[in-house]
């Protein structure tokens, strides 16, 4: 691990215009990030984790720049990249690259997989045609596939393969950091652990350092040395891996984790359920966002907001992170 | 080789029996086998989950059921027992009255499985409309009372929101209650929470439990996530390409797999032990089913097969009391 964080992120947020109802509404903003901070080291996977439309997809736009942040700031290995244009950023889109969820849409069904593996290159004008095919060939057996498959379409191949065509085009360009965004949500299980081995091989062949998005703490359990927990917008608890599971202190943590549904625990019980769904962020509750669905919540938590805090290890947002037990 | 067990014990209470099940897919190339042989029973007041990666033939056998294989599909063999009678040869005018009615139906995706442009009350009424003949007043009274009883808050306001006024979890409950409003003797649940975030996904689990204890409903749950199977069901079948492969009460069937499939499906998830390097894979890809492997459809992918496993398929058997698998290597 260097000093310098791959990337350090500090008070972001991206909000969004809406538009009210009717013709002479003004307009309102959708807060998906709100004041988000946090650093990814060389090597480290950190995964973002939350409910649908909680911001972790949005942070991770913003924070890689295909979505310019509405402030706050962002440090590329060291260096401010919020404010920089198109083409100041290009070297920048080099060594960041993304994986999808949906391995049918992200890929374009028509080209053969050879020129989708070769297309980053192509853009970066990297080598001429006959490097880049040599190139593309060895990145798709890296990645499981074969020769043979370069000449071969999208739709010939499955979700796990098309993922597999994913992957090697993200690391075409020898990233460091790559952004994946529930790379394995959208496959069947028994292909999903083929892919998080196939990452985590690429990892520590190439010393990747992955921002991962998942909603499935199993997976996330598993793959990820530090974990993030979003809630409408905000980080609530952010620690180790191990420990965010062991010792988990924001009631959301605890909820999501009681949640997940687990093998061989027998028929389930009611107990811990969260009751409501999250709410809007276009009309957040006052004070602590996550307090009408918390069992914990008292008169303070619905007047002020508790701020992210602890030692860089173990941070949470709680007024009571200190009591309420495991 | 002894044909497949006749009945399970459970059959004399079954609400729902399947038995040898065949359905075939006409297709240029050969006709494809998207179930196979699939015997089953489901008990009142039990669930069934039917638990198998995409294209297993999970979801053809529930619409089987139901009368609803899509052309060119067909069912081609086996018998669907219900109160009696053998489902797919009834007359279609006997099956609307059962379907939707005393064996209903609720899909992964509520939001393309309700219509957009009626009220959630209106199409909670419709059933009780079509099936009972109630009066419009009263099939909306009880539409309320059907919304409230399934959790959605305020229902008599509610009932008059369009889906899209709704949540995720809260268009889920109004199918729910559409489902449930003739009250059912079975539901055929197809992997009802696979679009629902965590939390919302243990909320829905836990209506459907207490639904069914307060109706004595028979449930067929199918789910590819084997962790909302082991929390729901009392009983698993596990498919593979077409197939039921192995057959278990849950809590035997997680603690000691038989079926090298079922013990690789539980091997590859990241479980709650210790973080291991890697994880557990079963190698290669489901077949396509027109080009199956030669005896075992799992051969091919199998760690524990040999010759005799690509000679010839091994049936459905019964090992130990209440399991089935199969397998030429599962030991008893």
């Amino acid at each position: 691990m260097s000093d310098t964080p791959i990337l350090e992120v500090r008070d972001l947020c991206k909000r969004f215009p809406v538009r009210g109802k009717g013709p002479f509404a003004g307009k309102s903003w959708l807060a998906a990030v709100n004041a988000v901070s946090f650093r990814l080291d060389k090597g480290e996977t950190l995964a973002l984790v939350g409910e649908s439309g909680c911001g972790k997809t949005t942070l991770a736009r913003a924070a890689a720049m295909l979505q310019p942040p509405t402030s706050g700031s962002v440090r590329f290995e060291g260096s401010e990249i919020t404010g920089l244009g198109n083409r100041s950023l290009k070297p920048l889109r080099r060594r960041v690259q993304m994986i999808f969820q949906d391995p049918y849409g992200s890929l374009n069904p028509r080209l053969p997989v050879g020129a989708i593996i070769a297309e980053p290159l192509l853009v970066h004008g990297l080598g001429d045609k006959a490097e880049r095919r040599q190139k593309a060939v060895r990145l798709a057996e890296q990645v499981g596939l074969k020769a043979g498959d370069m000449s071969r379409y999208p739709h010939q191949f499955s979700g796990g393969q098309r993922q597999r065509i994913a992957i090697a085009r993200a690391i075409a360009l020898q990233p460091c950091l790559v952004i994946a965004d529930e790379p394995v949500s959208a496959l069947d299980v028994s292909i999903q652990s083929q892919i998080l081995n196939l990452l985590r091989d690429l990892r520590d062949s190439r010393r990747l350092t992955y921002l991962f998005i998942s909603h499935d703490l199993a997976v996330v359990r598993h793959f990820a040395d530090r974990v993030a927990v979003m809630y409408l917008g905000r980080i609530v608890e952010t620690a180790a891996a191990e420990t965010l599971f062991d010792a988990p202190r924001h009631p959301y943590t605890r909820a999501l984790i009681a949640a997940q549904p687990v093998i061989g625990r027998g028929k389930r019980t009611a107990a811990g359920c969260l009751s409501g769904d999250p709410p809007s962020p276009l009309d957040p509750p006052s004070g602590c966002p996550f307090h009408p669905r918390c069992p914990l919540a008292a008169a303070l938590c619905r007047e002020s907001r508790p701020e992210l805090e602890g030692d860089s290890g173990h941070q949470v947002a709680c007024h009571f992170k200190n009591e309420g037990g495991t | 080789m002894p044909e497949v067990l006749e009945t399970s014990q459970d059959s004399a209470a079954a609400a729902l029996e399947v038995r040898q099940l065949e359905v075939v897919f006409a297709t240029d190339a050969s006709p494809l086998k998207a179930a196979d042989k699939v015997s089953f029973a489901v008990p009142a007041g039990r669930t069934l989950g039917l638990v198998g990666e995409s294209g297993c033939g999970k979801s053809v056998t529930a619409l089987a059921i139901l009368g609803l294989v899509p052309p060119p599909g067909l069912i081609t063999g086996g018998q669907i027992l219900f109160n009696g009678d053998d489902l797919p040869s009834l007359p279609e005018r006997r099956m609307e009255d059962i379907r939707g009615a005393r064996i209903s139906m609720i899909f992964q995706e509520p939001m393309t499985a309700l219509n957009p442009v009626f009220s959630i009350g209106s199409q909670v009424a419709e059933a009780l409309r079509i099936h009972r003949r109630t009066s419009r007043p009263e099939a909306w009274k009880a539409a309320v009372e059907m919304l409230a009883r399934v959790g959605i808050a305020d229902a008599a306001a509610r009932a008059g929101d369009y889906p899209h006024q709704l949540s995720g979890g809260m268009r889920q409950r109004a199918m729910i209650a559409m489902a449930l409003i003739c009250r059912p003797e079975v539901l055929i649940a197809d992997e009802p929470t696979t679009a629902l975030d965590v939390t919302t996904q243990a909320q829905i689990l836990d209506l459907m439990m207490a639904m069914q204890r307060d109706l004595g409903l028979a449930i067929l749950f199918i789910s590819h996530d084997l962790g909302v199977i082991s929390e729901i069901a009392d009983e698993v079948a596990v498919m593979y390409a077409g197939a039921i492969v192995e057959q278990a009460p849950a809590g035997e069937l997680f603690e000691r797999p038989l079926h090298p499939y079922t013990r690789g499906l539980i091997e590859t998830l990241p479980g709650a032990g210790p973080r291991l390097p890697r994880l557990a894979a079963i190698a290669g890809q489901v077949p396509d089913l027109g080009a199956l492997p030669r005896g075992c459809r799992f051969s091919d992918r199998c760690p524990l097969a040999d010759d005799e496993c690509g000679a010839s398929e091994p049936t459905l058997a019964a090992a130990g009391e209440r399991r089935r698998v199969a397998c030429w290597k599962a030991a008893p």
